[in-house]
């Protein structure tokens, strides 16, 4: 009836609750959830055979085989067929792989809506990233490329800085991610004091691969964190939930290295920064000082040299006084002998036989001071300025 | 203070003050000669010492002098 009803392919809307692969064929529980996400209000079998299954994923990619998991809402183009034995069936024909993107986005909008209500975007963000990034907890699957590309970009950095990576494995894709990326979270944060930071990552994804991020609790998790959380999940368009609660977010594991890297150099740059500027600033100083001790030198010179000058201009006085007052007591003695002399002088005979008197003396010498001590014919000198003369006394009277 | 042992003290390098007590003796004979208080017999032998401490000021400024000239050069 419905076969007959329904003989065209028609669009429908749903969700995939199972997908199961037998022999190359994929067998679909359809449902349709209700208001309540655990109600299930409608359900139905489809399958997609083989040859549809290999037509469709190489019309689509990869694409096709992301948007056929389980938990995905789906567009789909079935055609109804009605087997007597195995009943009513949906036969797959096409699939709409915008829609579930669409979808996805809208269910990621609204976990962004709420996160956002509950102020916790920005949360993990205001976190103050240590001045060295040098613990570091890396959450990542031990299978992923990515975590190998992180380990060796990080060893690989041109500064020989060392990190300390702990390692803390997690499913990073599928079912089991919010579960075990939860539980690995929880223990970092027991442990924080022994890391600067939280590092998830994995290698490259479409978008559908990256579902699993789009998780409220993971978003809620991370923003509450007390460690800043980066992230590099290899993706290049959108952004998930976790990308945009995290500290930072990166495009790959290698740039996420990278900003470990550079976040250390910035510190290493402003220590330089910092020794020159202490270089510069005692270099100056030490000029100014220099400058100072040299002025001081100076005066210290002028001051010194003024200083002999005076002393010398001091002793030459003293030396001129000295030649001058040497004369005094000489010309004093001088002036006395000068007297003395003609003291004497006004004593000397021979000044009197200059003035005309003459002296007599007898044989023997002595002078003849009374003429009782004549007789006649004594003989006497007589003593003139110019020469001696005798004479002959006469008489007696 | 007998001129022998001002004499010593003169040739004391060491003695930081020995221009200073040459000044003082200098300036002490010069005035003895200002007041007349030096005998003549004394007077050769004063003017003798006083020549000798002038020189020694003198050789003192002297040798200074080429001191703070060579301090200030080195640095």
């Amino acid at each position: 009836m419905i076969a007959l009803n329904l003989s065209e392919p028609i669009w429908v809307q749903c969700e995939i609750g199972q997908c199961n692969e037998s022999r190359g064929h994929y067998w679909l529980e359809l449902v349709q959830q209700g208001e309540n996400e655990e109600e299930i209000v409608a359900q139905a079998a489809a399958v997609i055979w083989a040859r549809q299954y290999r037509k469709l994923r190489n019309e689509l990619g990869p694409t096709f085989q992301q948007v056929l998991q389980e938990g995905m809402a789906v567009k789909l183009q079935v055609r109804v067929d009605f087997h007597e034995r195995f009943g009513l069936k949906l036969m797959v024909e096409d699939i709409d792989p915008g829609y579930t993107m669409g979808k996805l986005a809208l269910q990621r909008q609204e976990i962004l809506d709420r996160l956002h209500k509950e102020q916790l975007l920005e949360v993990n963000a205001r976190l103050l990233l240590p001045t060295v990034l040098q613990d570091i907890a890396v959450i990542s699957s031990a299978k992923a490329a990515g975590y190998q590309d992180f380990v060796e970009q990080l060893k690989g950095n041109a500064y020989g800085y060392q990190y300390n990576l702990q390692f803390f494995p997690s499913a990073m894709q599928g079912a089991a991610v919010e579960k075990e990326l939860l539980r690995q979270l929880k223990q970092i944060e027991r442990r924080k004091s022994e890391f600067d930071a939280v590092v998830i990552i994995r290698g490259g994804g479409s978008r559908l691969d990256l579902q699993a991020f789009d998780n409220y609790e993971l978003g809620k998790k991370i923003a509450e964190l007390s460690l800043p959380v980066l992230i590099g999940i290899g993706h290049d368009i959108d952004e998930t939930v976790m990308d945009r609660v995290a500290h930072q977010s990166l495009k790959t594991p290698t740039a996420v290295a990278d900003f470990l890297i550079h976040h250390n150099e910035n510190f290493e740059v402003k220590i330089q920064q910092l020794a020159l500027q202490i270089q510069q600033g005692s270099f100056l100083q030490l000029r100014e000082q220099n400058l100072k001790v040299e002025r001081l030198a100076q005066s210290l010179q002028m001051a010194a040299q003024r200083t002999v000058q005076m002393e010398r201009t001091r002793v030459e006085t003293l030396h001129q006084q000295l030649k001058i007052l040497v004369q005094i007591p000489i010309q004093a003695a001088r002036q006395s002998l000068t007297e003395l002399r003609s003291q004497i002088q006004l004593f000397d005979p021979e000044e009197a036989h200059k003035r005309g008197f003459i002296s007599v003396t007898n044989e023997q010498g002595q002078i003849i001071r009374s003429v009782k001590s004549l007789k006649k014919e004594d003989t006497v000198q007589l003593h003139f300025s110019d020469g001696t003369r005798k004479a002959k006394i006469e008489n007696n009277e | 203070m007998g001129p022998a042992k001002q004499k010593l003290k003169i040739m004391s390098k060491n003695n930081n003050s020995s221009y200073d007590d040459a000044l003082q003796e200098l300036q002490t004979i010069v005035q003895q000669l200002q007041d007349n208080q030096i005998p003549v017999d004394e007077l050769s032998a004063k003017i003798k010492r006083a020549a000798r401490l002038i020189e020694y000021c003198q050789e003192k400024l002297r040798s200074t002098e080429e001191n703070i000239q060579e301090l200030f050069t080195r640095s």
